[in-house]
């Protein structure tokens, strides 16, 4: 089905042919990139569905008009999809009802049950409850962190911050995900 | 922190379907088969159009009339007078309908 040679291409030599309308090439970079970029727009959404449409929307869209990567910039074609994964997520959660959930996230309620919080599940539960209530650049700083083989500059590059401005806020998420964890009675060590 | 982003890294994601990127392909593939085939749709109607013998002579006659009037405005009254050709050209467009 593939051209064997495009296997050994780099992303940005599979755009271009992409750009020339070549249907393998995009074949490739599908199978090479959607589980990566899946799993930053789930961990920013938290919806299967959700992520799994915007991952497709974005290959489809690129498909359509490959010219809107331009290697001319200089911008990897990772770092690039990646903004473009992560606006299609910060679109989806203004939309998103789970918004307000995230608003109205009862920690008391949690808390109440604190003291049997030593099941697996449960602390998982409020592990990915209070990475719901992070701000978007928190939950993006964090999900990015977790890219597979990204340094810290490709991270700083896709959210458009300096290194430093993005090792801070990184640090900043992790500390405020740890507040929200403990306050709504997690307990880990 | 060491720990706890241990802790982060629990941080669950649900695998995606199997076949995301085989859909993804197969989607791109079918938009690109329906643009060609949208463009291959115009230009056969347009051939089936110009096989149309009255649209066919329609389309000639008016494409005469315009070259006439153009030939025509370009040596006589400076181009100004042209109700006789609009005349002729309305003559042989409805002749060839």
């Amino acid at each position: 089905m593939f051209c064997p040679d495009y296997q050994n291409l780099t992303d940005e030599e599979l755009a271009y042919l992409v750009n020339q309308g070549e249907h393998s090439a995009f074949a490739v970079l599908v199978k090479r990139h959607s589980t990566k970029f899946y799993a930053v727009a789930f961990r920013m959404l938290r919806t299967r569905e959700q992520a799994e449409d915007i991952v497709q929307d974005c290959f489809l869209k690129f498909w359509q008009n490959p010219s809107n990567w331009n290697s001319k910039k200089g911008v990897k074609f990772t770092t690039w999809f990646y903004r473009v994964v992560i606006n299609k997520c910060y679109d989806a959660l203004k939309k998103s009802k789970e918004l307000r959930l995230d608003e109205n996230f009862d920690i008391e309620d949690e808390t109440k049950n604190a003291e049997k919080m030593i099941d697996e599940e449960k602390r998982d539960r409020i592990l990915n409850n209070a990475f719901l209530v992070l701000s978007k650049k928190q939950k993006t700083a964090i999900a990015l962190s977790f890219i597979e083989g990204a340094k810290n500059q490709e991270s700083a590059e896709i959210m458009g911050l300096s290194l430093k401005g993005f090792q801070s806020l990184l640090m900043r998420s992790k500390v405020a995900l740890k507040e929200k964890f403990l306050q709504s009675g997690g307990i880990y060590g | 922190m060491d720990k706890f982003d241990k802790l982060i890294d629990r941080i669950k994601i649900e695998p995606h379907k199997a076949s995301l990127a085989d859909d993804i392909i197969l989607k791109a593939s079918r938009l690109q088969q329906k643009t060609t085939e949208s463009f291959i749709t115009i230009l056969k109607n347009l051939f089936i159009e110009l096989l149309n013998p009255k649209i066919a002579l329609s389309f000639t006659a008016l494409v005469i009339a315009v070259f006439w009037v153009g030939l025509n405005s370009s040596t006589t009254n400076g181009g100004n007078d042209v109700s006789e050709s609009a005349f002729v050209i309305e003559e042989i467009y409805y002749a060839g309908l």
